[in-house]
């Protein structure tokens, strides 16, 4: 017997999903592996495909809002800051300055909420179950402040053409003051936990490196662009709603590995916390809401494309109107859609144990890749 | 030299290994913040907007007009009307007011919308049911209520 027919090995293939619970939602890979290697991996997407911008065009612009809500509800906010403000910028609506900030604010909390899932998910990913329950625990303070304000815990329908539905409640500040003042040592936690600890830096440094360049190349954005050390953030860059007065500078890490894409949302946890500070302090007195908007308005004809940094990314939105109350055009761009993208050439000769790690590290969300 | 960089691997290892393990029994100690949900209940938020009520007038009747705002402004298209006119009535009357709770997604536009404050989403969350027939609401059944909200528009 020759070495070359002795060690000859065959390829087989796996099937990862879709109800794989390390796929976050109906994620599918068919993996073609060599031993413990990958040699080709096929993604399918789609099976959460729920036809938003049809939907969208078969509507008037206010029903569309709260279906806004459902195209990342992990993060649900950032869609409708888009439509409203897409909206806003046709019709020519100045809104409130106290509108603008408390769109921040909900922002930035929906930001940290969004993330502490991540935090959670990732480390329960790689087999840690702890970091799960806290990144939970934390986020309950954030859902307990948007309840209080909106209504809902996930799909709040707060925002509205000209402002926002609602002032904030007077139970809002001491409870913000409470938060603001327990979380940083959460944070702390956080990283006492996981920083330095062996299992965890072992699965994730070096693991799914993505160079600057082909980040670009993907039309990666968000945490994941700037964790391969590209410094773009669209609160700096394109300040929009409040942005632009509180100032605001993007945490950029250089590796890009997957340990990075986690260090950048841990630390973007810490900005969002600053903003939040800054802006239940700088809060301007005045209405929350435009005057004399109709609920049910006949947008002029025009196009507009809106730009909005979601946790996940650049959440874009084509608007393009007739002037009829209904758009001729709606298209999304959603940032997990090309974040995930780039999958299969990250997952090309990584070992099996490493798939999950890269996969979790991207922070994803089906409903926004297939919307 | 191999050794020596092993073993303080160990150390470092095992050091941050014993930071984690001090944080997770400093946690451990502190107040649960988990309930024991059918036995314990949250307090919902008074904006909480749990399922569609209609609010009863001094008599206990609607204060609806069958104006059909909220049926122009429904994404879900859950709410059913009819209506007649009737001669020397200003307006129409309402013949029946159904809300099918099956498919409504809980936005609360119809609340905003409504001009005569007819509507109101009341903290009421339970109402699941076995069967589809349930999540019919006609007019009793939205005029009746356990809880009284507390957060008007």
């Amino acid at each position: 017997m020759t070495p070359e027919t002795a060690y000859r090995t065959e390829e087989f293939q796996v099937n990862v999903g879709p109800q794989h619970p390390s796929t976050h939602g109906v994620f599918r890979m068919v993996l073609t592996m060599d031993g413990e290697r990958v040699v080709d991996c096929e993604p399918h997407i789609g099976f959460l495909h729920r036809s938003m911008e049809k939907m969208a065009e078969n509507r008037l612009y206010i029903q569309f809002l709260p279906m806004a809500d459902r195209i990342d509800y992990l993060s649900s906010i950032f869609c409708t800051v888009a439509h409203c403000e897409a909206v806003e910028q046709l019709m020519e609506i100045d809104v409130p300055a106290r509108a603008k900030y408390l769109r921040t604010i909900m922002m930035e909390l929906c930001r940290i909420a969004s993330h502490s899932i991540f935090f959670g998910v990732f480390a329960l990913d790689l087999g840690a179950v702890t970091p799960f329950l806290y990144g939970f625990r934390e986020r309950e303070l954030t859902m307990d402040l948007l309840e209080m304000t909106t209504g809902q815990r996930m799909t709040f329908n707060y925002c509205r053409f000209g402002g926002v539905a609602d002032d904030l409640p007077d139970s809002f500040f001491p409870t913000v003051e409470k938060f603001v003042k327990v979380f940083p040592a959460r944070l702390d936690d956080y990283d006492r936990i996981l920083n330095e600890n062996e299992i965890f830096v072992a699965r994730t440094k070096n693991v799914g490196t993505v160079e600057a360049s082909r980040a670009i190349n993907y039309g990666w954005t968000g945490p994941n662009l700037r964790a391969s050390g590209v410094d773009f953030d669209l609160r700096r860059n394109r300040p929009y709603e409040a942005y632009g007065e509180l100032g605001y500078e993007p945490v950029v890490l250089q590796n890009g590995d997957c340990y990075d894409r986690y260090r950048a949302r841990i630390l973007e946890m810490r900005s969002s916390h600053e903003l939040i500070k800054k802006c239940v302090e700088g809060l301007p007195e005045g209405p929350v809401q435009a005057e004399k908007i109709s609920k049910f308005p006949k947008v002029p004809a025009g196009e507009v494309y809106v730009r909005v940094a979601s946790p996940r990314g650049d959440y874009g939105l084509y608007l393009l109107s007739e002037g009829a109350d209904k758009p001729y055009r709606y298209k999304l761009r959603t940032p997990s859609f090309n974040n995930l993208s780039m999958i299969r050439e990250m997952l090309l000769g990584v070992y099996l144990a490493d798939i999950v790690p890269i996969f979790g590290s991207l922070d994803v969300i089906l409903p926004d890749v297939d919307r | 030299m191999n050794v020596f960089r092993a073993l303080g691997r160990v150390i470092k290892g095992t050091w941050w290994l014993f930071v984690g393990m001090v944080t997770t029994t400093k946690h451990m100690l502190r107040r649960s913040i988990t309930i024991q949900y059918p036995r314990q209940r949250f307090e919902q938020w008074p904006r909480f907007r749990g399922r569609l009520a209609m609010v009863p007038d001094e008599e206990g009747g609607h204060k609806c007009t069958a104006c059909a705002q909220c049926l122009r402004i429904c994404p879900a298209a859950c709410i059913t009307l009819e209506r007649h006119k009737e001669e020397g009535v200003k307006g129409f009357l309402v013949d029946a007011y159904v809300v099918d709770l099956g498919l409504c997604i809980y936005c609360g536009l119809c609340v905003e919308v409504c001009n005569f404050g007819a509507l109101e989403m009341i903290p009421e969350y339970e109402i699941s049911a076995y069967d589809k027939a349930d999540f019919i609401y006609d007019i009793p059944k939205l005029l009746a209520r356990q809880l009284e909200p507390e957060f008007k528009r």
